[in-house]
């Protein structure tokens, strides 16, 4: 790390290069011009081997001698002349009687080069100049006299910030908070180890970069002093020195997806939030984390698991500051280091996480503050946290779901992160339920999705699947957050059951996806309302409901489109509120064979009663009443064409509608 | 509101803002232009009849080496305040005039740099070389005989200077490479156009010597074996161990069946690859 002067120094420098307005591009230019690479030819040349040559004429000649008419006529005497002292006469007369040897090599040593250097390596497009150039090219070196080390980094420094445009730029000449923030990273990044500048400048470009765009977000609520930043700075810096590979590895942590939001919400939060006291405990648990992590980072045998943690490092240092907002710093009490435990704990517990890496940022960042704050709510979960099972299978759980939403392409990746943290979202309002092993609304995804992958492909489109399965779960999920103790029933998997046999229904024609979803609503509004019924003792009666009005409608019945819906509704209603002793007695089987009954009977009459007693609209309710008055007794005949059953009928249609 | 971010080095935003900012101010962009056209150039040069692909990604340019020259001129007129970049750019244009033969030009744009603001140690050795490079431009394709009556005290000359300035470059070995690769051409052409056999194989032996000294004992294996596999294209090992297996090709082919055939260089793999060519 360089010291707090010298990073002064070079903010000075940057300041005043930059207040040189018109030199910025001059010196970027500059420096264009002078450290380019050079691309230059190694010169052809023509080769001939004279003493060869020299012999060659010689024996023609003595093999000729005396002959007549003389091959070398006048030029003889020249000739003999020039194999005992040749000069530039030689190259004449040999050119003149020797022309197929005349042709002396003309050689190009970068053509000759670059024909082996293709050869040697084939899988490079060698028609790209860019690689003709790399291969030929001569670098400009580096010559530490000819700059100052501070003016270098002032260099590099107003390198990245021209990078973020003028406007930019001049806010940073103006604003002190935005020089601190390149101060800390300055101090923190960049090294007074002046040789090992190339290695160091890229990553201290990329920290300014992602540090700036944070900055800059926020550059109008900036506080003048950022001992949170410093103090994540200070971890990284940190688990720099310790790794094996120091600027690689932070350049890799700098660069993982979660940092700018990490970092634009730490500046803006943290320091409205934090003391220098807490940020100097916040840096502790940063440091924990990230040497929680190194391992799994550095090591090389699993890079799906080191890009992993690369990636996420940030979202879950992120979950923590939002969650010291939530909860307060009393997280970092030293005495119960509730947010270290709890951090350190998920990273050694993703690490054994089965498809953890379809976690997406923010939904790793959602699953961190909720278990952060399932913690904060149970303290006692402290001890041994890193083995809880219930930490496990909330991980397992939400992998697994994302897995499902991720795998199958239902969803775009947007979708599917906003589905599962809407799951989450309601464990989070119950952390109790999550403690105690109950992670019901994060595991009806998986199950959900994962029953209609067992579905057969053909019968069942993408689009339906996430129809119904989309309002299912959502259905689903409001209900368990208004009323949580349903998680300790069997709703999730009657909610699993229902929406399957939809899905199922929508393959075989029987219902429109939309129709489907709208009964599953219905189905989870009824199971809700009556959860003793339908998420009871017994299984299945939420289906054989649903199945029973599927029936009683004939088929390619001209009402279906328009009243299927809706008596399905006021069936599942009627027995929300009226079915507890039939179902008490009666197989789910034969409750749907009355229902069936009572309603095929109802439809009947309402074909005869339409336009007397009722319009369309105001049948499925009637249906509802008569199902009702069958399950308690008031209704006994289920003759359509018999008095009792149209008295009934009549005497329902004249009744005001129950909600 | 987040920021767009920019690819580094590209300062296009940069650049649209200060049209409007900083009024008549050179830009960085013109500058990799001109790089970017003078390096095609002098790789046109170099391979000639070579398939290449457009230089940029839009295919648009690929000036000529005039073109190219032109735009230096156009720039460094428009931009005269700047003695470092127009001393750099200046180097380039004159390198470039020498890569297409235009001798006059050359020596006239050589003229006009600025030494003294030449930043780059690699400008400052090429400049400082200049002559050298000049000298071989100009006589490398010269009819040996005739080189060697006319040029041979020059040549002498040149691969002492040469070797001198190779011996300089520890920090730049790949511009000490090219100095004594170009020094062994050099070599080639006066020891194959001598007809005094013991200056032929002095001059031979000495030219491959000097330059395969600082060959490292990994390099000299490669040469003998060829073996690239786990070679990476653009290291300068590789670079130097495929451009002297060249060297030594072309010479055991100029010698094959001369008197000059039997050489002894200093390295045993020198000598073990070229006694594997025919000659």
């Amino acid at each position: 790390m360089i010291l707090p002067g010298t990073a002064s120094l070079v903010l000075s420098g940057v300041q005043e290069l930059i207040k040189l307005g018109t030199r910025i591009d001059n010196l970027m230019a500059q420096r264009t011009a002078v450290q380019s690479n050079l691309v230059l030819g190694m010169p052809s040349l023509r080769l001939g081997n004279v003493l060869a040559q020299v012999a060659t004429v010689e024996q023609a000649l003595a093999a000729t001698a005396g002959q007549q008419p003389d091959p070398f006529g006048a030029d003889r005497a020249a000739l003999q002349q020039e194999v005992a002292n040749p000069d530039q006469n030689f190259d004449t007369l040999f050119a003149k009687y020797f022309p197929d040897q005349t042709s002396a090599l003309v050689i190009s040593p970068d053509a000759a080069y670059l024909a082996q250097l293709q050869q040697a390596f084939p899988g490079l497009d060698w028609t790209d100049p860019g690689v003709r150039i790399a291969a030929v090219a001569l670098a400009a070196g580096n010559d530490p006299t000819q700059i100052s080390y501070t003016a270098r980094v002032a260099l590099a420094v107003a390198d990245t910030l021209l990078e973020f445009g003028a406007e930019n730029t001049a806010l940073f000449v103006r604003d002190a908070k935005l020089q601190a923030v390149v101060q800390s990273v300055l101090q923190r990044f960049a090294q007074t180890d002046w040789a090992g500048f190339e290695q160091w400048n890229p990553l201290l470009q990329a920290a300014l970069k992602v540090t700036l765009n944070a900055a800059l977000d926020v550059a109008d609520k900036l506080p003048d002093q950022n001992p949170w930043l410093d103090g994540v700075f200070d971890a990284l810096a940190q688990a720099r020195a310790a790794a094996p590979n120091p600027d690689d590895y932070l350049l890799g942590l700098m660069q993982g997806k979660g940092v700018p939001l990490l970092l634009s919400k730490g500046l803006l939060v943290a320091s409205a939030k934090l003391d220098d006291a807490s940020a100097s405990s916040f840096k502790l648990v940063a440091a924990d984390v990230l040497a929680a992590a190194a391992p799994f980072i550095q090591q090389q045998t699993n890079p799906d698991l080191a890009q992993f943690f690369r990636d996420h490092w940030g979202d879950l240092l992120r979950a923590g500051l939002t969650s010291l907002d939530k909860h307060g710093a009393t997280l970092l009490d030293p005495k119960q280091p509730l947010l270290d435990s709890v951090l350190t704990a998920l990273v050694q517990q993703l690490s054994t996480t089965p498809n953890a890496g379809f976690l997406s940022s923010d939904t790793l960042y959602q699953l961190a503050d909720t278990a952060i704050g399932a913690v904060a709510a149970n303290p006692a979960e402290l001890n041994g946290l890193v083995n809880k099972p219930w930490l496990a299978s909330f991980l397992a759980a939400v992998a697994t779901s994302a897995q499902q939403l991720t795998v199958k392409k239902l969803f775009t990746p947007e979708a599917a992160t906003a589905l599962l943290q809407d799951a989450i979202g309601v464990v989070a309002k119950y952390p109790n339920l999550i403690v105690s092993g109950n992670g019901l609304p994060v595991t009806l995804v998986s199950s959900i999705f994962g029953a209609f992958a067992q579905l057969p492909p053909a019968q069942f489109s993408r689009l339906d699947a996430t129809t119904i399965g989309e309002t299912t779960l959502r259905a689903a999920l409001d209900a368990i957050a208004a009323n949580p103790s349903l998680v300790s029933t069997q709703f999730g998997p009657v909610v699993t059951a229902v929406a399957t046999q939809l899905a199922n229904d929508v393959g075989q024609g029987q219902f429109t996806a939309d129709q489907a979803a709208a009964v599953a609503s219905a189905a989870i509004d009824a199971i809700a309302r009556n959860p003793q019924i339908y998420a009871g003792a017994q299984n299945g009666i939420a289906s054989a409901v649903i199945s029973a009005v599927q029936k009683a409608f004939p088929a390619n019945s001209a009402w279906a489109a328009r009243l299927l819906v809706e008596t399905a509704q006021q069936t599942l209603l009627a027995v929300a509120r009226n079915g507890g002793p039939t179902v008490a007695n009666q197989p789910a089987a034969q409750l749907q064979q009355l229902l069936t009954i009572v309603i095929s009977a109802g439809l009947t009459t309402a074909a005869n009663q339409l336009g007397t007693s009722t319009d369309l609209d105001g049948i499925p309710p009637i249906l509802g009443g008569l199902v009702s008055q069958a399950l308690t007794g008031g209704l006994t005949v289920f003759d359509p064409g018999s008095p009792q059953f149209t008295a009934a009928f009549q005497a329902i249609a004249a009744l005001p509608v129950q909600k | 509101m987040h920021l767009v971010r920019f690819p580094t080095r590209h300062l296009f935003a940069l650049v649209a803002a200060c049209a409007v900012f900083f009024a008549g101010c050179a830009t960085d962009d013109q500058v990799r232009t001109i790089v970017r056209d003078s390096n095609y150039q002098m790789l046109l040069a170099t391979a000639p009849g070579a398939e290449l692909g457009a230089v940029s990604a839009d295919g648009k340019t690929n000036a000529s080496a005039a073109d190219t020259s032109a735009q230096i001129n156009a720039f460094l007129e428009a931009n005269k305040s700047d003695p470092v970049m127009a001393a750099a750019l200046r180097f380039r244009q004159t390198l470039l005039y020498l890569n297409e033969h235009a001798f006059a030009l050359a020596d006239a744009a050589f003229k006009q740099v600025d030494a003294t603001s030449l930043r780059s140690p690699r400008d400052k050795a090429i400049y400082a070389a200049y002559p050298d490079l000049r000298w071989w431009s100009e006589y490398a394709l010269a009819a040996p005989a005739t080189f060697y009556s006319g040029e041979k005290a020059a040549a002498i000359q040149h691969l002492s200077s040469l070797a001198q300035q190779a011996g300089g470059l520890a920090a730049l070995p790949d511009l000490r490479d090219y100095f004594l690769e170009m020094r062994a051409w050099i070599g080639l052409k006066l020891g194959l156009a001598s007809f005094d056999l013991n200056f032929s194989v002095n001059t031979l032996e000495d030219a491959v010597n000097v330059w395969t000294a600082t060959f490292t004992p990994a390099e000299l294996d490669e040469l003998v074996s060829a073996d690239f596999k786990s070679a990476k294209p653009f290291d300068l090992s590789t670079r130097r161990v495929i451009r002297a297996r060249v060297l030594l090709t072309t010479l055991a082919s100029q010698t094959a069946g001369a008197p000059n055939a039997k050489l002894t260089f200093s390295q045993d793999a020198v000598n073990k690859f070229y006694a594997s060519l025919a000659h």
